[in-house]
């Protein structure tokens, strides 16, 4: 039922396909080890692990955990740098994001430009987080502001704009080596949600093209398919009618099986964006800790419950995350 | 795939035919060769000689010089053109049945072909003719093809229709030295789907020689096409060496009898082939599956003499050629050295060339290439071997000589080929960096794989495409909801009208069907214009006419002639109701009263056709539900 409606959602409406993380975690020091870990696999309780979870019974007496080693807490306030398609409060800080009006969106691009080159990162990150929260979906922008992200030090969060990116400009090669260069940057040394080389060979039109090119050549090819349908009801059928029948048809196919893919089954990533986060066995803070993740880990979501998301990682690992630690890209 | 990419692979077939376009007219450098498929026959036997013409069309015919001592038979020329990767190949080949007519070394030639106004030679070639001995050498050439006919002696399968050889050129030879098999299919029947399955070769290097070669030749007075497969073998274990059978599974045509006699199982060997035209003629032939074999081929190889100090391993006939870029260079440039090692034998065999160690050279050497010719009776071909020689000091210094030792097996010794030595004199620096290397040797291995210093992120991008939004808006919603529903529902509609109209334009019952209450409305609209003119009678006829018309079309019947009484009579059949067959045979009925009976029109002229049209219009809910049902 959900895909359906998204699937209405993406016929009626413009609402981009890719949006950004809900809510903003606490503001993080990125780690900057080159060197990866091997996974530490808990499998136990672990609730009173040294620095990485505390108990602090100030709501009713319910648990509640930290996302860092000896960070800020979970209320912090954090600037609104990498926010939804839809305009909502910033971060949890009281006041209300305003959207920036279209005609502006050339001035803020260019200061954000020029914050960056002039190596003020946090600017640049704030003016681009403008306009993605003004509802500017472009694959660009969200390069720029992985890069401001990734100077500033938030290696999670460059880690999903960088995924964002590629989701619009799949071919552009400058967001695969700084994707690249951002997953050398984390920590633990798990393999990315990554299709394989075969796969990615294979159908190239799928995991080369975004959603509204695959969407425009679908639309093109069936339509010529339909076109030749008809004049093959009027004219003789010839073998060159055949062949380009043949291909429009083939061709068709092929985009619109993407386009059903897309839709059925879309590629929901999670990017752990806190120094370390703590995966557990079930949706409370009381349950078993399986493993940590570092920042900048990537997981598949597979599922959302109470503020808490279900993981998976590429070796098969599962569990639950608070979602405020992770930054989703759907 | 990049768009740039996509847009490249769909102009690559553009660019691909412009570029043949271009080398079509560009095809230059003439080559003419000549060969003899055999060079050593025995009298009564006949040898093929091919001249060979390449790149031109426009060649004349060969001149093939006093032919003493054999009759010469033009067996046509071929053309062939190829074009492969944009390249165009233009390849002439005329044809000669050489027949000699006395023994011993024969010389073909000067063989000159005129090409464009200019003679090109292909030199001379021997035949070497053995005193023969075949008693059917003057027979059987009765029913042979065009094409060359050889006359053969073969062992016992001479006999049969279909029958496969295998033999060696060399029963007895060295270890490494290059022994010519060869497989021969021979048959005098009509064959089909032949799969022929060679020999492992165990023990031997193997090479394919030539391609397959197709002639007739006349064995014990019947004609055969032999299909003739060479292969080089160079053998590499020394004692009694087995090869085994080749075994070639074919389907053979023979007589049917089965019709006729009702035996299945009658022996292949006692079928008559083909002989009967009549038999062709009224198809009395069917396929039947058959494995030949050639038989194991026994041979015996002979371990070489004791080597040689450097013996470099290689067994047949080989040549050295080399050559230096540069006798005088700089110190710090390099020279190339290249090295052509060229000849008859196993030539993927050949190793690096043997020579002192260059103390005085920094050596940078190229992947060896390798040139096979299999297109003469033997495996030949070269190796090249190129050097980038840089030197390490300045003043005269010398290659030395570079040789190779191997043996010969027709001479049966052991030989040495060599070139040098060679004397470079290198000139001092000016600079002050003395090795360098000036002299690109493509592609030299001496490359290193380029070594990371750093990492960093790559910069921003500052385009204005960066503020064109990417979402998924409605203008690339268009042509996707158009093209993956709509079309769809267009092309149902169009082919549901185009069936229709197919339908009216077939069944003209149906369109008279179709077209009726239009029709009818059409001439009551006139009959009462008509009657509002005062033209009751002709009103009247309209209105009774255009009822008959009505029910003749919605019946599928002449309507012009129907009385009420026969109106009335279908429409019950058709289980019409009364209530609406009433008013319309009712009407009819009086209509007839008053236009043949003498009564009057009155003022029923002038309802008449409102009465008409409303009375069909009733009936017509009802026949148009029976649609095609009615008779």
């Amino acid at each position: 039922m959900k895909r359906l409606l998204f699937l209405i959602s993406v016929l009626l409406c413009t609402e981009p396909v890719l949006g950004a993380g809900q809510g903003s975690p606490a503001a993080v020091h990125t780690h900057a080890g080159p060197g990866h870990v091997k996974l530490n696999i808990l499998g136990r309780r672990n609730s009173r692990q040294a620095g990485v979870e505390q108990q602090t019974s100030g709501r009713g007496g319910e648990e509640t955990e930290q996302p860092a080693r000896g960070q800020g807490s979970s209320g912090h306030s954090m600037p609104p740098e990498v926010g939804g398609s839809v305009p909502s409060r910033a971060g949890g800080n009281g006041k209300t994001f305003k959207p920036v009006a279209r005609d502006e969106w050339p001035s803020y691009w260019h200061k954000a430009n020029e914050a960056y080159k002039a190596g003020h990162y946090q600017k640049a990150t704030k003016l681009y987080s403008i306009l993605v929260r003004s509802g500017l979906v472009n694959g660009h922008l969200y390069y720029n502001l992985g890069n401001s992200l990734i100077r500033s030090g938030r290696l999670g969060k460059a880690v999903a704009a960088y995924l964002r990116s590629r989701k619009l400009i799949p071919r552009d090669q400058d967001v695969k080596a700084n994707l690249k260069f951002a997953r050398k940057s984390a920590k633990d040394a798990i393999d990315p949600i990554e299709p394989s080389a075969f796969l990615k060979t294979v159908f190239f039109w799928h995991y080369g093209l975004n959603f509204r090119e695959v969407m425009i050549a679908a639309g093109i090819f069936s339509l010529l398919f339909w076109i030749l349908m008809i004049l093959r009801l009027f004219r003789r059928e010839s073998e060159a009618l055949k062949w380009v029948m043949g291909v429009s048809l083939a061709l068709a196919l092929a985009f619109a099986g993407s386009l059903v893919v897309r839709i059925i089954s879309p590629t929901r990533l999670a990017v752990v964006s806190v120094p370390v986060v703590q995966v557990k066995s079930a949706t409370s803070p009381k349950a078993t800790v399986l493993f940590e993740l570092h920042e900048g880990a990537e997981a598949r979501m597979e599922g959302e419950e109470h503020g808490w998301v279900k993981i998976s990682l590429a070796d098969g690992k599962r569990g639950w995350v608070r979602e405020k630690y992770m930054e989703l890209v759907q | 795939m990049s768009a740039r990419d996509a847009i490249a692979s769909l102009l690559a077939p553009v660019a691909a035919t412009l570029v043949v376009c271009t080398s079509l007219g560009a095809a230059a450098g003439i080559k003419v060769t000549a060969e003899l498929d055999r060079n050593h026959v025995s009298l009564g036997q006949r040898a093929m000689l091919t001249v060979t013409v390449q790149g031109s069309q426009d060649a004349g015919n060969p001149d093939l010089g006093d032919m003493q001592g054999m009759q010469v038979l033009s067996a046509g020329r071929s053309t062939n053109v190829s074009i492969v990767n944009g390249s165009m190949t233009v390849v002439v080949s005329d044809r000669f049945v050489i027949t000699p007519i006395k023994e011993g070394k024969l010389t073909i030639g000067p063989i000159t072909v005129p090409v464009g106004g200019t003679k090109y030679s292909a030199g001379t070639l021997e035949l070497d003719v053995s005193p023969g001995g075949n008693s059917n050498s003057a027979q059987g050439q009765g029913r042979g093809r065009a094409g060359p006919v050889q006359q053969e002696q073969v062992g016992n399968e001479g006999g049969s229709p279909v029958f496969v050889t295998a033999r060696v050129s060399n029963n007895n030879p060295f270890q490494g030295e290059q022994v010519i098999y060869t497989f021969r299919f021979y048959r005098a029947v009509r064959v089909a789907g032949a799969d022929l399955a060679m020999p492992e070769f165990d023990g031997f290097v193997s090479e394919d020689l030539g391609k397959q070669r197709d002639y007739q030749t006349v064995i014990k007075g019947r004609t055969y096409l032999v299909s003739e497969i060479r292969k080089a073998l160079f053998p590499q274990e020394v004692g009694k060496v087995t090869i085994k059978a080749a075994k070639l599974t074919v389907k053979v045509a023979v007589r049917d009898r089965r019709r006729r006699r009702g035996n299945p199982f009658d022996d292949f060997f006692n079928d008559d082939f083909f002989n009967s035209p009549i038999d062709d003629f009224f198809g009395g032939t069917r396929l039947q599956t058959k494995v030949l074999s050639t038989g194991p081929v026994e041979m015996d190889v002979k371990p070489l003499p004791s080597e040689p100090r450097d013996f470099s391993g290689l067994v047949g006939d080989f040549g050295l050629k080399a050559s230096l870029s540069k006798n005088e260079i700089k110190l710090g440039d390099s020279a190339t050295l290249t090295l052509v090692v060229k000849g008859t034998g196993d030539v993927r065999a050949i190793p690096d060339p043997w020579r002192n160690t260059l103390d005085d050279f920094k050596v940078y050497p190229d992947k060896p290439t390798v040139r096979i010719n299999r297109n003469g009776s033997r495996i030949s071909g070269s190796k090249i071997f190129r050097e980038a020689l840089v030197p390490l000091k300045a003043g005269r210094l010398q290659v030395p000589r570079i040789y190779y030792k191997f043996f010969d097996p027709g001479a049966g010794q052991f030989k040495v080929a060599s070139v040098g030595p060679f004397d470079i004199n290198v000139l001092p620096s000016k600079g002050k960096e003395e090795l360098k290397l000036t002299e690109v040797v493509s592609p030299l291995g001496g490359k290193v794989a380029v070594k990371v210093l750093g990492t960093d992120i790559l910069p921003i991008h500052e385009g204005l495409n960066g503020l064109e939004s990417q979402a998924v808006d409605i203008s690339s919603l268009i042509p996707a909801l158009f093209g993956i529903f709509l079309s769809p529902m267009v092309f149902l509609i169009v082919l549901l009208g185009r069936k229709r109209s197919r339908r009216l334009e077939e069944d003209k019952a149906l369109r008279r069907r179709k077209s009726a209450l239009s029709n009818a409305k059409k001439n009551l609209y006139v009959a009462a214009r008509m009657a509002s003119k005062g033209e009751k009678d002709k009103s009247l006829e309209m209105v009774s006419r255009t009822i008959k018309e009505y029910l003749g079309d919605m019946l599928n019947t002449g309507g012009g002639a129907l009385t009420a009484y026969e109106a009335d009579t279908i429409l019950r059949e058709l289980a019409v109701p009364g209530e609406k067959v009433k008013p319309v045979v009712g009407l009819l009925s009086e209509l007839e009263g008053i236009l043949y009976g003498g009564g009057t029109p009155g003022d029923s002229a002038q309802d008449a056709p409102k009465r008409a049209l409303k009375a069909i219009k009733r009936l017509h809910r009802h026949l148009a539900k029976l649609g095609g049902k009615r008779r």
